[in-house]
C-alpha cells in the first residue's frame, strides 16, 4: 500500500476547485486572471488585525521579492507555502522516495490532493511561527485572542492564494498563480521605484523616491544642471537613473537570451513528412536554478541570523555568519546585512566602492553564485523529468527519430545538448544575476530574472491561446 | 500620516506632463513630416506610363498635403499636447518662482565652485566672515544670519566629523528627522473638497474607467481577421457557395458591412442619379437579386467603373465608389477565405477572378487587352481580328513590338507606353512537384504528410529585382504583386489555397497534407494572378500513394532500450558511497575487459564508459557482493547480449 492512499478517507474535505465542464474561451481565460491578479492586489495591500507595529529588523527582506510577500499585510507569507510544498512534493516524488505513479488519474489526484493538504499545513505553522516569534510584537502584550486572529487572517489568505493558483491551473486562466503574482509584484517594485512620488527629506532638501521624478526634480531645482545630471544617475541613498536602466538592460538581454535554442530535426515514425523540431533552450531549466538558489541563501541567512541572535559572540556562529545593521540609509525600515562569515560570502557586495574594497568577497560570490546555479540546474532537469533519460523515453513512446541519425542513440545526441545547455543555461542565469546586482537593478537580479522568464512564458501562451482562436475563428466563418 | 505637499505635487505633474509630451511632439511632427514631405514611392504615387500619371497624380492629391491629417484622434491629440504644453510652462515657471527646496550646500554659501581646494575654501572663508562678521553690521539680523551660514558651511567642508555627517545626510550637524509626504495637491485633504473628491474618484473608477474599456471592446470585437467586419463575413457565409458565379458577385461585395452606412440613398437626387447609372450599365448586369438601396447602389457604382463609365457618376458618388475600391481587396480576400472553409475550389476561383477585374477596371465580356493603356474596343477588334490576330493578352506579348497590331492610331509616346506596360504584365513559369520531406525515402506512403512544392518564376524580373505595384492604372490605390495558389481535388474541393505575397523572383509555396489510402490520385493545381486577367495557371498534379505495410518498422535502438536500467542522478549519489571503496581497480577492470570483449568493434566513448562503470557499481551495490571479478564478468556478458 502507497503512502499517499492514506489521504483518501479526507479527500473530500479538502477544498478543490472544479474543472470547467467545456473549454473556456480565451477572453474568459483573461478575465479570470484578472480577477485573480486583481485579488491578490489587494490582499497584499490589506494590513493585518491586531498585530503591533514594532520597528525591528526584518529577517525576510531577502526572500520577499521572490516570493511575492508584503510585510504586514494578509500577503505576508506571500507564495512561500505554495512554493516549498509544490518544490519538496516534486523533490520526494522525483527522488521516488513518494511512491507516485503520475500516469494514473487516481494517484494524481491524491498527490494534488495531498500537496495542497502539506501546503495548509505549512502555511499555519508558518502562521503560527510568524505570531509566536514575535514579528507582530511579543505575544503577551498583544494578547491570545489577537495572535489567534493574526493566525487565522494568515491561514485564511493562505487558502485564497491556493484557490486562486487553482482556479488558474485548472484552466480558467492563463499559466500559474505563483508565477503571475510573483511577476506583479516585482513588475509593481520596478514602477514604484521609477515613479514614486513619495518624498523624503533627511535635511538635504526635498528628495523624491522615484527615480525619473527625482530626475525631473534635480533638474529644475538645482542651478548646476550638469550637477543634477550626475546626481539623478548616482545618487545612492534612493533609486537612481542608472538603477532603472540598469534593470532594463537586464531586461532587454534576458528576453534576447531567451530566444537561443538548439533545433533538434526529428522524424516521427507514425506521421512521416510531418517537419518537427525539437528545441533545446539555452534556459532549459528557466528561472529554477535561481529560484533554488534564492532559497538557498535565504535559509542560510535566516538559520545564520537566528544564531546569531541567541549568541553573538561565539566564534562558531561568527565563523557562519556575523550580522549588523545596515549602513545604507533606506526609507524608514533598517535590515541587519551580513559583514562576516559564510553568509558575507555568499551575499552581493552592497556597492562597487565594496566590490574594489574587498575583491576575495565578489570573486567568491561570484563563484559560488554560478557553481550553485550550473548544479541546481543540471539537478532540476534530473527532478523535473526533463533528463536525457525522460526525454529519451518520451521519443521512444512517439516513435520519435532523429533525422539522419538511423544509427545513433537519441539519448547519445540528446546527451550532447541537455546537459550541457541546463549546465550552461544555469551559468548564464546566475550570470545575469550577478550582474543585475553589481549594477543595482531595481527588484534585484532574481526578481527581474524571474519577471522576465514569466512574462515570457505568458506571452507565449497568449500567443498559443490567440492563435488557435484565430485559427478557430476563421474556420467558424 | 502622511503629509500632501502642494509643490510635490506640482513636480510630480510636470514629470508625467513632460513623459506625455515629449513622444506625442514628436509623432505629431513625424505626421506632419510625412503628410508634407513624403516622397511619390512612399505613397504608391509612381508613373511608368502615361496611363499610370493620372492615377498618380490623384494620389499624390489624396494622400498628401495638410488635408490628410484631418482626422478626429489626430487633431483631439494635437489640442491635448498643446494644451499639456500650455500647462508644463505653467508649471515649469510657477515651481520656479516656488524656488529651491531649502537644501545646503556650503559652496554655494560661500561663493566658490564646486569641489574647489582648500585653499580656495579658506579664502573664500576669510573674505566672507570679514564681510558679514557681526561687528562688522552691527544691528543687520540678514548679515548675522549669512555669518552664521558661513561659519556652518566652512565647517562642513573642513572639519572631518562635519563633513562625514554632511556627505551622509546633508547636513553638518548629523541626522536630521527624516520628513516624509507624499506628492499630491493638499486641497484632496480638506475636508470641504471631501465630497467633491471621493465624487470624481467614484466618477472615474465606476464610469469612465468601464465606459473607455468597454467602448474599446465593442469596437474592436466588430472586427475579424484582416480587418474585416464580422457582419461581411456572415454575409459572405450566407451568400457564397459552389454554384455562385462571377457576374453575381458585385452584389456580394456591395452587401459587405463595411459599406451600409455610406450607401445608403437618403436623398431623392441621390435615388434619381442611382436609376440614371443603372441605365447605363443594366446591359452589362444581371438581374438583381437584393433591392436594397445598399446593395443596390454598390452594385450598380461598380458595374459603372468594370464597364468604364465613371465619368458618368457625380462627385459624390465617384467618392463613394473609391471608399468601396479601398476597401475591395480586404474583402476579396475575405471572400475567398469564407470560400475555403466551404471547400468550395470553383467559388474560390470565380472571385479571385472577380478580384482581378476590379484591379483592372473591366468585365467579363471584355478582351483582356484592354489591361493595355490607351486600349478602346477599336483597337481590340483591329488586333484580335485579321490574319495575325491574336485572342491572348498572353500571345499579344508574345508578338514582337513590330507584329503587334492595332496600335496604327497611337502617337510614338502612346505605343512607347504599351511596350512598357507589356513588360511590366507577368511573365511566370510554375513548376510543382509531390513527395514526403524525409531523409531517407521521399516516395509518398498511405498516411503520411506529404508535401506539394509549387515554384513560382517571374521571368521578367531581373534577378535579385522585386516585383514592384501592379500596373493598374483604373484601380486608384496602389496594390502590390501577389500569386494565388489553389490545390483542390477534381471533384472541385478545396485542399489549400493561400496568397503568396512574396517580391521575390523564385517564390516556392509548400502546401502539406495527409496523404489519402493507396492509390493513384490526380489533384488540380491553380495559379491565379491577384490583380491581372490572362495570367492564370493551372495544372493537374498526380499523386501516387504506396501502401504503408511496406514500411520499415520502428525498431528502437539498443541503448535507448536500456534507458529505464539507468541509474538516477539520486541513486548515483546514493550509491556513490558503496562506489568509492572499490572504484580505482574496478575502474581499470573493466577499461581493459571492454577492450578485449569489443576490441576494434568501436571506440567507447568517455560517456559510455562511464555508463558500464555506474551499471556496474548499481549491480554491485544490489547484490552487495565481495566479489569483484564475478559482477564485472555478468555485466559484461550482458552488454555484448544487447549488441
Amino acid at each position: 500500500m502507497k503512502l499517499i492512499q492514506l489521504l483518501r478517507p479526507i479527500l473530500r474535505f479538502i477544498p478543490e476547485v472544479e474543472k470547467p465542464t467545456q473549454k473556456v474561451p480565451f477572453s474568459e481565460k483573461i478575465t479570470w486572471t484578472v480577477c485573480a491578479l486583481l485579488v491578490y492586489v489587494v490582499c497584499s495591500n490589506i494590513p493585518l488585525y491586531g498585530i503591533q507595529r514594532a520597528q525591528t529588523s526584518d529577517p525576510f527582506y531577502w526572500m520577499r521579492v521572490i516570493l511575492a510577500s508584503n510585510r504586514g499585510t494578509l500577503m505576508e507569507l506571500g507564495v512561500s507555502p505554495l512554493m516549498t510544498t509544490g518544490m519538496a512534493m516534486q523533490l520526494l516524488a522525483g527522488a521516488k522516495i513518494l511512491d507516485v505513479d503520475l500516469k494514473s488519474k487516481e494517484d494524481r489526484v491524491l498527490f494534488t490532493a495531498a500537496q495542497k493538504l502539506v501546503g495548509l499545513l505549512v502555511t499555519l505553522v508558518q502562521a503560527t511561527l510568524y505570531v509566536v516569534s514575535g514579528m507582530y510584537g511579543d505575544v503577551a502584550s498583544i494578547g491570545a485572542g489577537n495572535a489567534i486572529l493574526i493566525v487565522a487572517q494568515l491561514t485564511f489568505a493562505g487558502v485564497i492564494l491556493l484557490m486562486l493558483d487553482e482556479l488558474l491551473q485548472k484552466g480558467y486562466g492563463l499559466g500559474s498563480g505563483i508565477s503571475l503574482f510573483i511577476a506583479s509584484h516585482i513588475s509593481e517594485t520596478i514602477v514604484w521605484k521609477a515613479f514614486s512620488p513619495t518624498t523624503i527629506n533627511t535635511g538635504r532638501g526635498t528628495e523624491f523616491e522615484g527615480a525619473v521624478l527625482a530626475f525631473f526634480h534635480l533638474m529644475v531645482v538645482r542651478s548646476n544642471k550638469l550637477q543634477a545630471i550626475r546626481e539623478a544617475l548616482y545618487r545612492q541613498n534612493l533609486p537612481n537613473l542608472t538603477n532603472l536602466a540598469a534593470t532594463l538592460l537586464i531586461f532587454a538581454l534576458c528576453i534576447y537570451m531567451q530566444g537561443w535554442r538548439v533545433m533538434l530535426a526529428v522524424k516521427s515514425q507514425r506521421a512521416r513528412g510531418a517537419e518537427q523540431k525539437y528545441p533545446i533552450k539555452l534556459f532549459y531549466t528557466s528561472n529554477m536554478p535561481i529560484i533554488l538558489q534564492t532559497a538557498f541563501v535565504s535559509n542560510l541567512y535566516f538559520m545564520s541570523q537566528m544564531f546569531y541572535n541567541q549568541a553573538p559572540n561565539s566564534p562558531f556562529v561568527k565563523l557562519f555568519g556575523d550580522w549588523s545593521p545596515s549602513t545604507l540609509e533606506t526609507g524608514a525600515v533598517t535590515n541587519t546585512v551580513p559583514v562576516g562569515g559564510l553568509a558575507y560570502y555568499v551575499s552581493p557586495p552592497a556597492t562597487f566602492a565594496a566590490m574594489l574594497q574587498d575583491p576575495f568577497h565578489a570573486l567568491f560570490y561570484l563563484m559560488f553564485t554560478l557553481t550553485a546555479c550550473a548544479i541546481f540546474a543540471r539537478t532540476w532537469t534530473e527532478v523535473s523529468g526533463s533528463s536525457v533519460r525522460d526525454v529519451a523515453r518520451h521519443f521512444r513512446e512517439n516513435q520519435i527519430v532523429m533525422k539522419g541519425h538511423r544509427e545513433t542513440a537519441t539519448a547519445r545526441i540528446l546527451g550532447r545538448y541537455i546537459p550541457i545547455a541546463a549546465a550552461l543555461g544555469g551559468i548564464c542565469i546566475g550570470l545575469l544575476t550577478v550582474v543585475a546586482d553589481y549594477m543595482g537593478a531595481i527588484g534585484s537580479g532574481t526578481g527581474i530574472l524571474l519577471t522576465v522568464t514569466i512574462i515570457f512564458e505568458f506571452q507565449e501562451a497568449f500567443m498559443k491561446e490567440n492563435a488557435a482562436m484565430m485559427g478557430k475563428q476563421s474556420i467558424m466563418m | 500620516m502622511l503629509q500632501y505637499d502642494d509643490s510635490a505635487a506640482a513636480f510630480v505633474a510636470l514629470s508625467f506632463v513632460t513623459i506625455y509630451i515629449v513622444p506625442s511632439w514628436y509623432n505629431i511632427i513625424k505626421k506632419f513630416k510625412v503628410a508634407l514631405f513624403s516622397s511619390d514611392e512612399e505613397i504608391g504615387a509612381i508613373s511608368r506610363t502615361t496611363a499610370e500619371k493620372e492615377k498618380a497624380a490623384k494620389l499624390k492629391k489624396t494622400s498628401k498635403g495638410l488635408k490628410t491629417l484631418n482626422s478626429p484622434w489626430f487633431l483631439a491629440n494635437l489640442v491635448i499636447t498643446i494644451l499639456l504644453t500650455v500647462l508644463f510652462i505653467w508649471l515649469f515657471l510657477s515651481v520656479q518662482s516656488n524656488g529651491e527646496v531649502n537644501s545646503f550646500d556650503p559652496f554655494h554659501i560661500l561663493d566658490i565652485d564646486t569641489g574647489a581646494d582648500m585653499k580656495e575654501i579658506k579664502k573664500a572663508y576669510k573674505k566672507m566672515s570679514l564681510k558679514f562678521h557681526p561687528d562688522k553690521n552691527p544691528n543687520n539680523p540678514q548679515a548675522e544670519a549669512t555669518f552664521m551660514m558661513v561659519a556652518k558651511a566652512y565647517e562642513a567642508l573642513t572639519d572631518p566629523t562635519a563633513k562625514e555627517n554632511y556627505e551622509k545626510y546633508g547636513n553638518p550637524d548629523g541626522k536630521q528627522s527624516l520628513a516624509v509626504s507624499i506628492g499630491l495637491p493638499e486641497f484632496l485633504l480638506n475636508v470641504d473638497n471631501r465630497n467633491f473628491v471621493l465624487l470624481s474618484y467614484l466618477i472615474i473608477m465606476v464610469g469612465v474607467i468601464p465606459m473607455a474599456v468597454w467602448s474599446y471592446y465593442s469596437n474592436s470585437s466588430k472586427f475579424g481577421e484582416k480587418d474585416v467586419m464580422y457582419d461581411s463575413y456572415a454575409w459572405f457565409h450566407h451568400n457564397l457557395n459552389e454554384h455562385i458565379l462571377i457576374k453575381s458577385l458585385p452584389e456580394v461585395l456591395s452587401g459587405s458591412a463595411e459599406f451600409r452606412e455610406r450607401n445608403m440613398t437618403k436623398t431623392v437626387e441621390g435615388k434619381q442619379e442611382i436609376g440614371k447609372i443603372l441605365v447605363k450599365a443594366k446591359p452589362h448586369m444581371q438581374k438583381p437579386q437584393f433591392q436594397h438601396p445598399v446593395v443596390l447602389k454598390g452594385n450598380v457604382l461598380l458595374h459603372a467603373y468594370l464597364t468604364r463609365q465613371t465619368d458618368v457618376l457625380s462627385e459624390a458618388s465617384q467618392e463613394d465608389l473609391n471608399f468601396m475600391l479601398r476597401y475591395s481587396s480586404s474583402l476579396i480576400d475575405a471572400m475567398i477565405s469564407v470560400c475555403k472553409h466551404q471547400e468550395s475550389l470553383a467559388a474560390a476561383l470565380n472571385c479571385i477572378k472577380f478580384g482581378q477585374y476590379v484591379a483592372q477596371g473591366m468585365w467579363m465580356k471584355d478582351s483582356e487587352l484592354l489591361q493595355l493603356p490607351h486600349f478602346t474596343s477599336a483597337e481590340v477588334a483591329h488586333a484580335t481580328k485579321g490574319k495575325n490576330g491574336v485572342k491572348t493578352i498572353k500571345d499579344y506579348i508574345a508578338l514582337d513590338n513590330d507584329s503587334k497590331k492595332g496600335l496604327a492610331d497611337f502617337s510614338d509616346a502612346q505605343k512607347e507606353d504599351i511596350f512598357k506596360t507589356c513588360t511590366l504584365l507577368p511573365d511566370v513559369t510554375i513548376e510543382s512537384k509531390v513527395f514526403v520531406d524525409d531523409d531517407e525515402d521521399s516516395n509518398v506512403y498511405e498516411g503520411d504528410l506529404c508535401t506539394v512544392a509549387v515554384t513560382i518564376t517571374r521571368n521578367n524580373l531581373e534577378d535579385g529585382e522585386k516585383a514592384g505595384l501592379v500596373h493598374a492604372p483604373r484601380f486608384p490605390f496602389p496594390k502590390r504583386e501577389a500569386w494565388w495558389v489553389a490545390l483542390g481535388t477534381t471533384q472541385g474541393k478545396i485542399i489549400s489555397i493561400d496568397k503568396v505575397t512574396s517580391p521575390n523572383k523564385v517564390v516556392e509555396h509548400k502546401i502539406k497534407f495527409l496523404a489519402p489510402k493507396t492509390g493513384t490520385y490526380e489533384f488540380e493545381l491553380h495559379v491565379l494572378s491577384n490583380a491581372y486577367v490572362g495570367f492564370d495557371f493551372s495544372d493537374s498534379v498526380e499523386l501516387k500513394t504506396l501502401d504503408a505495410s511496406v514500411l520499415p518498422e520502428y525498431k528502437i535502438h539498443p541503448d535507448d532500450a536500456e534507458l529505464d536500467d539507468e541509474p538516477t542522478l539520486f541513486e548515483e549519489m546514493m550509491n556513490a558511497n558503496i562506489e568509492d571503496d572499490s572504484d580505482s581497480e574496478e575502474e581499470e577492470d573493466s577499461d581493459s575487459d571492454d577492450e578485449s570483449e569489443e576490441g576494434g568493434i568501436r571506440e567507447l566513448t568517455a560517456a559510455e564508459r562511464k555508463k558500464q562503470e555506474l551499471q556496474n557499481a548499481r549491480k554491485k551495490a544490489a547484490s552487495a557482493a565481495g566479489d569483484d571479478s564475478d559482477s564485472d564478468d555478468d555485466s559484461d556478458v550482458e552488454e555484448v547480449h544487447a549488441d
